[in-house]
């Protein structure tokens, strides 16, 4: 009988122990799945951005083929589609991966040659009342794609010489009016004069150079990318895919890019600020957020399993207020009136500004939520570390 | 091996604990100074964003279209905050004769034992200026070379600068005003400091020497004029400042000629007529509310971790660094006490390896200007975290007030006075011990 008893006993120890090491395999599998859906979704937002970048490119070439207003306006709206896929990509920031961690050669992710912002225009290029500025009219500064590197917040962190908003102001020029974005004239790139020629070939490099860090990012995490390898080997994928996404919400959406524009007191502090298209990088940034929560790739395509999917199976009702949230926040974004600056200048208590604040406090608490999903999951998730 | 570390402020089981994670963060890139503590409560994060943008940001002359942010001037050394603080970091001495950037030269006379302002420059050489206002003038730096020689018959060399002004608008300086160039120290990590307790710093305090170390640590009690307390000053370079408000106002106003409630006059000596006259951009320049956002922003900045503190060779180096002295002023680790403003910085391990008091560093780092009741030869102990980073987020490994070494060895051989027999003991390392000491000291 004891033996009886105790061979029970033991069976039932077996059978907590095996299920215990079921879950346990169970969860670090779904983890893993999770981490190579996660990566091949990264790495179609990335392919998509690389292509979209390299038509800026090649608008730019035309541009400066024939400098006339109808390839200028062709090259800002290339810029214009880059941008909103490139926004979604800012959701795989923030938790030290190939955009903006450092790898095991010891090189440092390419982000503050992409996307650094703010940027102090008159660093790069003449504006209104100093038509002698920045390097382009400084003639003693040679041009080229090392100089440039080296020119990037090297004794400020706002003289930007490069990336997306560098293009920008290159581009569109100074936004002095409410009523318009920049208004640059195609004659700025006629190779007519010094200056002019220099201020082609820094277009030329600067564009060359965000296609080739854009091209980058997308090698690194293809299929055979060390990128993509370091991050499926991480200890805790799951909570570095929430650390991006809240961090993004949290830190860089809410409060850097629209609290601190309806904090500044200048319409002008916002963050595609030459060519207006603010209200687009929002969005981006949000879809980001949504899509890499969802399961969802460039062009709706599914990637399973999804962070949404992981956090249903631990807790249904979180993953539905979560979904509830990200819905509103969509609405509180459409309502934010465009263009972003002029809704700046308005009043404190205009509906437009409220719609701003709505959004910011939106996000805010879907960090608190995404952190709470990561407790659940037992990921660990630090905003903006 | 025999440990002799100072705990009068901690359990020497809290000594060995690492920084809480709370309020340090990893990171190995440029940013490595310029994320939050990881404790930062989301409400706050518009003000930590908010004071970062206000950092950033470059001022304008007055009269300009965006009235928050304008005032420049009339005499300044930068238009924004960060134009010396890069990324938060450290700043250095310009290359090749170029203008100053990141550096600037502080004046001052002792005149029947009263501290003066140069009169016609002021305490500190404003070397640019809004249209229509000349600039005071301009400062230049020419280096000498001097070796030393370490025990094992190696030798190191040391660079010596040499300071000369031109393009002085209101003629020479006064036959009696001494000058002292300094760089702009990191920013991370200060409300952590602040939070430091008044009473773990006067712990270490020997102003007599009694334990006969030759080491005399002194704190140095300053006026904060936003309390009009007598309190600890922590920050500067002679630690004459107390409060991270105090600290703000003053370079708003020295650095770059903000006028806010704490320091409501324009920077303007007599002879500068037209500084005098210059409209302003508001009284003040800089409002309360943008003081406040910098304020945040200064506080709940994070300091680095150490990396990799298991590596064997680091764990000798740190072992070597109290060994040989270092760690009697370069004090590791406090528990902080209560932060008025942020639960978050309260009672935390904290690594910032120094004492926060004054000592004299003997001769050859004398300029001969005196702040407070802190003499021309006495400095505070440098905090030595994130020493390791400068060059990943700087891109120099420029060091001491004035930016003078070029390594972290070089500034080590720089210590005379108080530290001479720490010094002189590094001296006496082998090449290989000496490595070790530089790779933890890379480390924090």
């Amino acid at each position: 009988m004891i033996n009886f008893k105790f061979l029970i006993v033991l069976k039932c120890i077996l059978i907590i122990l095996l299920s215990l090491s079921n879950t346990a395999s169970s969860s670090t599998e779904k983890t893993a799945a999770l981490a190579k859906s996660y990566a091949n979704l990264v790495s179609n937002y990335y392919n998509e951005v690389a292509i979209k970048t390299k038509a800026l490119h090649e608008s730019i070439n035309i541009f400066l083929e024939s400098p006339n207003d109808t390839n200028l306006s062709n090259a800002k709206n290339k810029w214009i589609e880059a941008r909103k896929v490139y926004g979604i990509t800012e959701a795989f920031r923030f938790y030290g991966g190939p955009i903006d961690g450092v790898n095991k050669y010891g090189e440092e992710g390419p982000e503050s040659l992409i996307n650094a912002w703010p940027l102090n225009e008159a660093y790069i290029d003449y504006v209104a009342g100093n038509p002698k500025s920045g390097i382009i009219n400084n003639l003693a500064y040679e041009i080229n794609a090392g100089s440039i590197i080296a020119a990037n917040m090297s004794e400020d962190d706002a003289e930007v010489s490069t990336g997306w908003h560098a293009i920008e102001f290159l581009l569109w020029g100074q936004d002095l009016s409410l009523e318009t974005a920049g208004t640059r004239q195609a004659e700025d790139y006629a190779p007519t004069n010094a200056i002019k020629k220099r201020r082609r070939a820094y277009l030329k490099e600067t564009s060359i150079l965000l296609l080739e860090h854009i091209n980058w990012l997308s090698i690194q995490w293809s299929k055979t990318g060390e990128g993509r390898a370091t991050f499926l080997e991480k200890s805790d994928p799951g909570g570095a895919i929430l650390t991006g996404i809240a961090t993004l919400a949290a830190f860089e959406l809410s409060a850097e890019r629209i609290a601190t524009a309806l904090d500044s007191g200048d319409p002008e502090d916002e963050h595609s600020c030459f060519s207006d298209q603010t209200h687009l990088d929002i969005r981006a940034n949000f879809t980001g957020i949504k899509n890499v929560y969802l399961g969802i790739g460039f062009n709706s395509k599914k990637y399973s399993p999804s962070i949404s999917e992981l956090v249903a199976e631990k807790n249904p009702s979180l993953d539905k207020s979560i979904i509830q949230l990200l819905e509103k926040t969509s609405t509180s974004i459409n309502n934010i009136p465009i263009p972003f600056d002029k809704m700046l200048s308005e009043p404190k208590n205009s509906s437009g500004r409220q719609a701003a604040e709505k959004t910011v406090s939106n996000l805010l608490v879907l960090a608190e939520k995404i952190k709470v999903a990561g407790n659940d999951l037992n990921w660990n998730v630090i905003i903006a570390e | 091996m025999f440990l002799f570390v100072f705990t009068k402020n901690i359990s020497s089981k809290e000594y060995l604990l690492p920084m809480d994670a709370e309020i340090s963060v990893k990171k190995e890139t440029r940013e490595a100074f310029s994320a939050p503590i990881p404790s930062l409560s989301l409400s706050k994060m518009r003000l930590f964003t908010g004071g970062r943008h206000l950092f950033r940001r470059s001022w304008t002359t007055a009269p300009s279209s965006v009235k928050s942010l304008d005032g420049l001037g009339p005499v300044f050394n930068r238009v924004s905050c960060s134009g010396c603080h890069v990324k938060d970091g450290r700043g250095r001495p310009p290359e090749n004769g170029n203008n100053f950037r990141s550096m600037v030269i502080k004046l001052s006379l002792t005149y029947n034992n009263e501290i003066l302002p140069d009169p016609n420059y002021g305490f500190q050489l404003n070397d640019k200026s809004i249209l229509g206002v000349p600039y005071e003038g301009k400062a230049k730096i020419n280096y000498s070379k001097k070796t030393v020689y370490f025990a094992d018959k190696s030798e190191a060399q040391l660079t010596v600068p040499h300071y000369s002004f031109h393009s002085l608008s209101f003629g020479p300086l006064d036959p009696k005003t001494k000058y002292s160039a300094r760089v702009a120290p990191t920013t991370f990590g200060l409300g952590l400091i602040e939070a430091i307790k008044q009473e773990d710093i006067f712990n270490n305090e020997d102003p007599l020497d009694k334990n006969n170390d030759n080491i005399s640590g002194r704190a140095h009690v300053i006026n904060d004029l936003p309390s009009q307390k007598k309190i600890i000053g922590k920050f500067g370079w002679k630690a004459t400042r107390g409060t991270l408000l105090h600290q703000i106002t003053g370079a708003a106003s020295q650095d770059m000629g903000l006028t806010s409630t704490i320091f409501p006059k324009q920077n303007c000596m007599n002879i500068q007529k037209a500084c005098s006259y210059q409209i302003n951009g508001g009284e003040p320049e800089i409002s309360d509310e943008q003081i406040h956002m910098l304020q945040v922003y200064m506080q709940t900045l994070a300091a680095p971790r150490q990396r990799n503190p298991q590596d064997r060779e680091i764990i000798d180096g740190s072992n070597l660094f109290t060994n040989i002295g270092c760690e009697n002023c370069h004090i590791s680790t406090y528990r902080t006490g209560n932060h008025k403003d942020h639960k978050e910085l309260s009672n935390r391990i904290i690594k910032p390896y120094s004492d926060f008091l004054l000592h004299d560093m003997g001769p050859g780092l004398d300029d001969g200007v005196e702040e407070g009741s802190a003499k021309s030869s006495e400095w505070k102990t440098s905090p030595l975290w994130g020493i390791g980073l400068v060059k990943t987020v700087n891109k120099h490994t420029r060091f001491l007030h004035d930016g003078r070494a070029g390594s972290i060895e070089e500034a080590i051989l720089w210590h005379e006075g108080e530290s001479l027999h720490s010094k002189n003991n590094y001296i006496d390392l082998s090449a290989e011990e000496r490595r070790k000491i530089l790779k933890f000291l890379n480390s924090l």
